[in-house]
């Protein structure tokens, strides 16, 4: 393989990785347009190799912070069940919608968790001293205090997942972007702690797509090597990153991030993506 | 070790492993080899997650944390019928 293409995958591994892994996304936002338009695969062929970066990514950040307390891992698995059946439900059932329709509730989902973060302060419920079963507790390492947070609406929180779920599955659109501000507006989960867990469920949800193209013999090994190994080093890199930023600064820079997704899906609604 | 530990641990494990082996396949490139070893390495990588969440099984299990247990089985299940239904829709 042409080492100059090799460094050009590394390098989108690498961007792409560090932005999933401070913001909880997996990078295929970014993987697949690139690939496509700049490296020339085929939708299929690039949904394979992206896959496989997305599971870097989300290893790499995850390794990270589960140890540190970041990634909640009871939460992830619970959240992760329910995200699931609602990806078995949406590839199942027949596109009853346009795709383009799909596309445009997700992006008016979007804007709408953009907006909230942008204008509304991160409301975090301090527990009770007793410990609840959903209190939980990490250490700011920007603030160096530790911090407890109880997990609230926690049945409406994984109803929405299961549709956030099937929504993905039917648009092809990673469910990073919808479960951050999901846990971060409506189940009070701290910022830092929701992407972390987005982050480490990512790799799960990721796991079953990317297992099928594998055994199938869909994947360009080499490229998808070379994203894999940029998108490890990008992770390992965001998570020295996101040790320097403060919970107000990480919603700020989230909500820019999802505006910018949610106009690219509007392009991919459009049909120019 | 506590769960968060030996999750962690383990998911360092595999990806540490799949991205030497992966470095390996790319820096043999243009042989014979470098398919298989690439492919050995991608493999790793693409089951690490699932390896951690039977690890964070195991260690529910250990723990006796029924309520989890049965959580994780649920998702388990959960991901088993994911695979088969795509599987059957390829």
């Amino acid at each position: 393989m042409d080492p100059i293409l090799i460094f050009g995958l590394l390098m989108i591994g690498i961007g792409a990785s560090i932005i999933g892994t401070i913001f909880g996304l997996g990078g295929g936002i970014i993987f697949i347009p690139v690939l496509t338009i700049l490296f020339g695969l085929t939708a299929n062929e690039a949904v394979a190799v992206s896959l496989v970066g997305v599971i870097a990514t989300s290893t790499g950040a995850a390794a990270v912070y589960i140890k540190k307390g970041l990634s909640n891992v009871r939460l992830g698995l619970m959240m992760e069940i329910t995200t699931s059946i609602g990806a078995i439900c949406g590839a199942v059932m027949a596109t009853y919608l346009a795709n383009w329709v799909l596309l445009c509730i997700f992006s008016i989902m979007l804007i709408y968790s953009a907006i909230h973060m942008i204008f509304r302060a991160e409301r975090i419920t301090e527990p009770a001293e007793e410990d609840g079963e959903f209190t939980f507790s990490y250490v700011d390492e920007k603030e160096n205090k530790e911090r407890r947070y109880k997990i609230k609406n926690i049945k409406s929180g994984l109803t929405i997942c299961t549709a956030a779920g099937m929504i993905s599955s039917m648009t092809g659109v990673g469910g990073g972007v919808i479960k951050v501000p999901l846990m971060n507006i409506h189940m009070q989960v701290p910022i830092k702690i929701a992407s972390a867990t987005s982050s480490y469920m990512i790799g799960i949800t990721a796991f079953s797509g990317a297992i099928v193209y594998f055994i199938h013999g869909d994947l360009l090994l080499e490229y998808a090597a070379a994203i894999a190994i940029g998108a490890y080093i990008g992770s390992t890199i965001g998570t020295r990153i996101i040790r320097h930023l403060n919970a107000d600064s990480i919603r700020k820079y989230f909500s820019i991030v999802l505006l910018i997704v949610s106009i690219m899906i509007l392009f991919k609604a459009g049909g120019y993506i | 070790m506590n769960i968060t530990d030996r999750t962690s641990l383990t998911l360092k494990i595999g990806i540490t492993l799949g991205i030497v082996i992966m470095i390996i396949g790319l820096i043999f490139s243009n042989q014979d080899t470098e398919q298989h070893v690439l492919w050995l390495g991608i493999l790793i990588l693409i089951c690490t997650p699932l390896t951690g969440v039977i690890v964070t099984y195991i260690s529910l299990i250990e723990d006796k944390d029924w309520k989890w247990v049965k959580i994780t089985t649920l998702l388990i299940i959960v991901m088993i019928i994911g695979l088969a239904v795509s599987f059957l829709y390829e």
